[in-house]
């Protein structure tokens, strides 16, 4: 292994193989051009190598620099393999799961407007339910331009219509799981926040923990979502 | 002098749009030619230039595409008309800025 190849290894430690190998030429070429040049300038190939090397900077500097805009391993196994075959399974049980839970909150929500004779916190339950739904939606949608409608329209709609399920491509799938993820998480976060109020536990204390857990598991997704944000519409990556 | 130390995380950006307003370039000869016009003054590990480079792309201010060069395939960077009208906004920016630190420092002490 020569200094480039000890350089990259330590810079790209932890990356998805997919992006070390978009790396790879641009930053071999750097070390390769800046070899040369060194030894034009008549250094010795130890010499020219080692500063060349040094040039490209601290690579675990430049590690944690290049995490922040590429994908781990782990997100990209989680995301994008096996991309095709599963998406629609995947979707399924996503969507029966949510469906379900809608209808538990509902059904509490009715409880707490009927049965507890409390219109106004059944109201706040109904409006902060769908809020939730949405918010998780319009995020992905926000950040994902392959999950955008066609048009002027630069904040969007979650899905395209009709979603070509047959030309879908993998940073689409990739960008619906992380939404099956956020949708589901809303709609349990909320079924919890529900049954707190409607159970007559001490939803007051227990209702914005609940709140507060979905909000820090959210904020642990927008880095992958920024990265998402790399893919156009046509499913190319941008670099 | 305040030279190889010299962070440049913030402007790095500003630097490569202005470098690449002179036309296409690659990796090296962007670093390369920050470094010449700067007479050595803006220094910088050349590892990040990369990730600077793919996060201008994604922002829709560049974009890219593959050539080759003495025998070697190479990603080429070019500005998209949105690239050159954020470089027009950031040369405005850095010029209030540095007007208004001039001002300061021309105070003295």
């Amino acid at each position: 292994m020569d200094n480039f190849d000890h350089w990259f290894s330590t810079a790209t430690k932890g990356l998805a193989q997919e992006e070390v190998k978009l790396l790879l030429p641009e930053l071999r070429n750097h070390y390769e051009d800046t070899l040369q040049h060194h030894l034009g300038n008549g250094q010795s190939a130890t010499d020219a190598s080692a500063k060349a090397v040094a040039s490209l900077g601290d690579p675990k500097q430049c590690n944690r620099q290049y995490r922040q805009l590429y994908f781990s391993e782990s997100e990209y196994k989680s995301l994008f393999t096996p991309a095709q075959q599963n998406l629609i399974p995947s979707a399924f049980v996503v969507g029966m799961a949510s469906v379900a839970l809608v209808v538990v909150t509902i059904r509490l929500i009715y409880s707490v407007v009927v049965e507890k004779g409390n219109p106004d916190l059944g109201g706040f339950l109904m409006v902060l339910t769908l809020s939730l739904i949405f918010a998780s939606l319009y995020l992905i949608a926000r950040h994902c331009p392959s999950l955008r409608w066609p048009g002027p329209n630069k904040v969007g709609a979650p899905l395209p219509q009709p979603l070509p399920l047959a030309s879908i491509s993998p940073p689409e799938i990739a960008a619906l799981r992380l939404s099956h993820i956020l949708l589901l998480l809303s709609v349990i976060t909320l079924t919890l926040m529900v049954a707190n109020w409607s159970w007559g536990f001490a939803g007051a204390i227990f209702g914005p923990l609940y709140f507060l857990f979905f909000l820090s598991v959210l904020t642990m997704f927008i880095p992958i979502i920024r990265k998402l944000s790399r893919f156009g519409r046509d499913g190319q990556r941008s670099a | 002098m305040y030279s190889s130390v010299m962070n440049l995380k913030g402007s790095l950006p500003l630097l490569v749009l202005e470098t690449l307003a002179r036309g296409p370039s690659h990796g090296y000869a962007i670093a390369q030619q920050i470094k010449a016009r700067s007479e050595g003054v803006l220094d910088f590990k050349e590892g990040t230039l990369y990730p600077t480079l793919h996060g201008l792309e994604r922002e829709g201010h560049l974009e890219s595409y593959l050539e080759t060069m003495t025998g070697r395939e190479r990603r080429a960077y070019r500005l998209t008309p949105q690239g050159f009208g954020h470089l027009q906004q950031q040369r405005q920016s850095w010029s209030s800025l540095s007007g208004a630190i001039g001002k300061v420092l021309e105070g003295g002490v």
